[in-house]
């Protein structure tokens, strides 16, 4: 029957329908007349729920012909839920649908309602075929972004967690019961309990029924799998001993911040004496705003390197959780780098300590990656000393003095997990310890010359921002940069040219094509994409800003950008750097390998991979117009 | 033409293929009576003719469109014009719009309706106004396939007021229900988007069955056929 064709007739009276809305308005007429040929009428009575989370997997689309649908959350998250009425024309639900996963809305008939069905195949294919449909149907990165992140969160809780809030009794962010075995159990058989149950963690009891220790999933790695140790061992020899514990009208503040000052995960949650469950880092979302501050303090109250550097640790670690939180990219990058931001400060404060160098009127500068406030969890350091001229001062004993302060605070940020820059590009290298004038200098320089050394400096030296001491000079140095790039086509040509050297991995039918073993760079192929492209674009526009979205932002609406393309191209690079994100998180949890920002696409769901698509897409989009800028 | 109950009337020569697909035609077992209404396939059936008369005129044009498990599926649609010696009179292409030309280079009479049995095959038929299709087709087919094509037909005419009592008396033809329930019309009076008017008012009222006491396809028939019989008695 699939291969029969309509007659004529009835395919164009059905696209007559649809061609009254939009996308189908826009589309050519072989590929509506296409899509018309393969799509079902379905009628729904009024308050017929048309498709729920619980209808599994979505494979179709439904366009309305005629009548009104309600999208809603499913009741039970209640107050705030998103709402939305569909009515004729409209389309649902499409991320679900490119995700191959089930809904996450129900969708209800307000009144009787008729809708058009099409399967899953012929939607692939007019995708395929009409770049109309197609950009409508992705235009909605930001929602789809927005479902993938639920989609983690939901992963990790299938509560409301929204609904709890910190003052909030652990009785109620309690999920299940809890799940224990005697001490005396063998390792192999907590592991197993462990998947059958699919839970992160087990409590351990003795004779009398007494909770003595819990084993959780960090453990399996840490004391079993990395410690070689076999299977058949009692768990009580790898259990923590003496879990935390917390009576169950405490409120899930205190579990936070135990959880926070103590360094663990999980708390028990005891019902008089009695265990009613366990609560884990994960279960307290909304965690994140309180610890941030709490480590906030932390680091400013370091009084040692050591001190800070447990702090530091602290604050992967707690990025790690958020991430797996499904926080987004854009809060989580800007929270890892406001820590780091706060690290470094206080690294720079305790240095001073030895050092005196406060009158010298110094301004660290934060560069790179850093500068952009882009950093992930593994960042080495970049960073430069600008001091200003001065009447009569002794220039070179000036900066021995700053390097050698600057040499103490670079060991420190090392000691804090932030490696040493392989290229040495840091404070107390002697070519990046200068004064104004010489940074002047070292900039025009680059900007006259541009030969492949300049290019490479410029792209790290010219995403430069104060992290400590007099911003005015930053400032100065900035509006010389304006000024002189503004004058040197020729160096941003160049620098064109060299951002088109990279082309986002999508073959010829927008699909993504890895490299050696499939795999693809994602801050070679795909982040830097974004970062060049709007340094080239904010330079040549006048525009100061340094992270790569701010400049996105403020340059767009200069050079004609639509709003829309902006925020999409912003979208974008959020959704790549979440993926490099949880590609070095999966790292730290041991998957080891020397590049951390190598992934499998094969390896991501089928929604977050077509996110990706999408963002190289944009990626692409971005540089095209750069390379038509530059007419390369 | 003899009539068909004429013992010695000689079946009409087929081509082969066409012998083939009538065969398997008669082959093919009965639609489940007994299946809930809203389950399985039912075919919306529209003919066009040279006019008004079910027992004169000629047959020029079959539309069918299925409404399979609640749904009308446009991919599982049929519409064929027959050819014919001479086209119908001007008036009467006016009313479906099928030319002159289009009616004598339509497909060899007995090609389609082989093809239209292939396609409708032993599922329960729908349309609106059903006596005048069903004879329409029983005609045409006894004459050029030798068939007898008594089938079950589901006439939305008698069933629509029984489901919606309260417009009974004042909805009478088709177009009077279409405007009621909103249901757009492309082309009235082509085939197959009559059929596919008639296939939206079958979405509305298999949903109705179970009220009307009709569970099962075989009782929603009945119902149609015993209303057709208390309404003509």
């Amino acid at each position: 029957m699939n291969e029969r064709q309509p007659p004529p007739l009835l395919t164009a009276a059905t696209a007559d329908v649809l061609r009254k809305h939009a996308p189908f308005d826009a589309m050519r007429e072989a590929d509506l007349v296409h899509l018309a040929a393969g799509l079902k009428l379905r009628y729904f009575a009024k308050d017929a729920v048309i498709l729920s989370p619980e209808s599994g997997r979505i494979d179709s689309l439904f366009i309305i012909q005629r009548g009104a649908v309600q999208a809603e959350e499913p009741s039970h998250v209640s107050i705030n839920a998103l709402a939305a009425t569909l009515t004729d024309g409209e389309v649902f639900p499409v991320g679900a649908l490119i995700a191959g996963r089930a809904t996450t809305l129900r969708y209800r008939a307000l009144r009787d309602t008729f809708c058009y069905v099409l399967d899953e195949a012929r939607f692939r294919e007019v995708m395929a075929s009409s770049p109309e449909f197609h950009a409508f149907c992705t235009r909605r990165l930001a929602a789809l972004l927005a479902a993938s992140t639920r989609g983690t969160r939901e992963a990790y809780s299938n509560r409301a967690a929204d609904e709890l809030t910190m003052a909030s009794p652990l009785r109620n962010a309690i999920r299940h019961a809890p799940v224990t075995l005697p001490e005396s159990a063998s390792v192999r058989q907590v592991l197993e309990l462990m998947k059958t149950k699919r839970i992160g963690s087990i409590v351990l009891a003795d004779g009398g029924g007494r909770a003595t220790g819990i084993f959780t999933q960090t453990d399996v790695l840490n004391r079993v799998a990395l410690a070689g140790q076999p299977l058949d061992r009692p768990v009580s020899e790898v259990m923590t001993r003496n879990p935390a514990t917390l009576s169950a009208a405490s409120a899930l503040s205190e579990a936070a911040q135990l959880m926070a000052r103590r360094g663990f995960r999980h708390v028990l949650v005891l019902d008089e004496d009695r265990l009613i469950g366990v609560i884990s880092e994960r279960d307290l979302f909304g965690l994140q705003r309180l610890s941030m501050q709490g480590l906030r303090k932390d680091i400013g109250r370091a009084e040692s390197v050591d001190a800070l550097a447990f702090a530091a640790r602290e604050v992967r670690e707690l990025g790690t959780a958020m991430l797996a939180q499904g926080v987004a990219a854009e809060q989580l990058t800007q929270f890892v780098s406001a820590l780091n931001d706060a690290v470094t400060e206080r690294a720079i404060e305790l240095a001073m300590r030895d050092h005196d160098v406060a009158a010298t009127g110094f301004c660290w500068m934060g560069l790179g990656s850093e500068g952009r406030g882009e950093q992930t969890l593994a960042t080495d350091q970049d960073n430069a000393i600008i001091f200003p001229d001065r009447e009569g001062e002794d220039r070179e004993a000036l900066r021995q003095r700053l390097l050698a302060f600057a040499d103490q605070v670079n060991r420190s940020l090392d000691a804090c997990g932030f490696p040493l820059c392989k290229g040495n590009i840091m404070a107390r290298n002697p070519d990046w310890c200068l004064s104004l004038q010489e940074w002047h200098a070292r900039f025009d320089d680059w900007i006259r010359n541009s030969d492949p050394e300049a290019l490479l400096n410029a792209s790290i030296f010219f995403d430069f921002r104060t992290l400590h001491g007099d911003a005015g000079l930053v400032e100065q140095l900035r509006e010389f940069l304006l000024a002189n790039v503004k004058d040197r086509p020729v160096f941003l040509r160049q620098m064109a040219s060299n951002a088109a050297q990279t082309r986002p991995p999508l073959g010829l039918f927008g699909d993504i094509v890895g490299g050696e073993g499939g795999t693809i760079d994602l801050k070679k192929q795909a982040a830097r994409v974004f970062v060049d492209c709007a340094r080239i674009l904010s330079l040549s526009a006048g525009v100061g800003a340094v992270s790569t979205v701010e400049r996105l932002r403020l340059t767009g609406p200069r050079i004609r950008m639509s709003d829309d393309d902006v925020a999409a191209a912003i979208d974008a690079f959020h959704f790549v750097q979440m993926l490099r994100l949880r590609a070095q998180d999966s790292l730290d949890r041991g998957a080891g390998a020397s590049e951390p920002n190598r992934i499998d696409p094969d390896t991501l769901n089928s929604l977050d991979r077509r996110i990706l698509k999408e963002s190289l897409r944009q990626a692409r989009k971005l540089q095209n117009r750069v390379g038509l800028d530059y007419q390369l | 033409m003899l009539p068909s109950f004429w013992p010695f009337r000689r079946a009409p020569r087929l081509p082969e293929e066409v012998a083939e697909l009538v065969a398997r035609w008669r082959r093919l077992a009965e639609y489940d009576r007994g299946r809930p209404a809203a389950k399985g396939r039912w075919v919306v059936v529209d003919v066009e003719s040279s006019g008004l008369d079910a027992v004169n005129d000629r047959l020029i044009a079959v539309g069918a469109l299925a409404v399979v498990d609640g749904a009308v599926d446009l991919a599982d649609s049929f519409e064929v014009i027959l050819r014919q010696e001479a086209p119908s009179d001007d008036e009467n292409i006016e009313v479906h719009g099928i030319g002159g030309t289009e009616q004598t280079e339509g497909e060899d009479p007995a090609t389609a309706l082989a093809a239209f049995l292939d396609f409708v095959g032993k599922d329960p038929l729908v349309a609106f106004h059903a006596p005048f299709d069903a004879t329409m087709l029983r005609r045409a087919i006894d004459a050029h396939l030798g068939v007898a094509f008594k089938r079950p037909w589901l006439d939305l005419a008698d069933v629509a007021p029984l489901a919606w009592p309260r417009y009974a008396s004042r909805l009478t033809g088709l177009d009077d229900w279409l405007e009621a329930f909103s249901i757009p019309v492309a082309f009235r009076h082509r085939a197959i988007a009559d059929c596919l008017a008639t296939a939206q008012l079958m979405l509305l009222v298999l949903p109705q069955a179970p009220a009307m006491g009709a569970a099962s396809a075989g009782e929603l028939v009945a119902l149609s056929e015993g209303n057709r019989w208390l309404s003509q008695g």
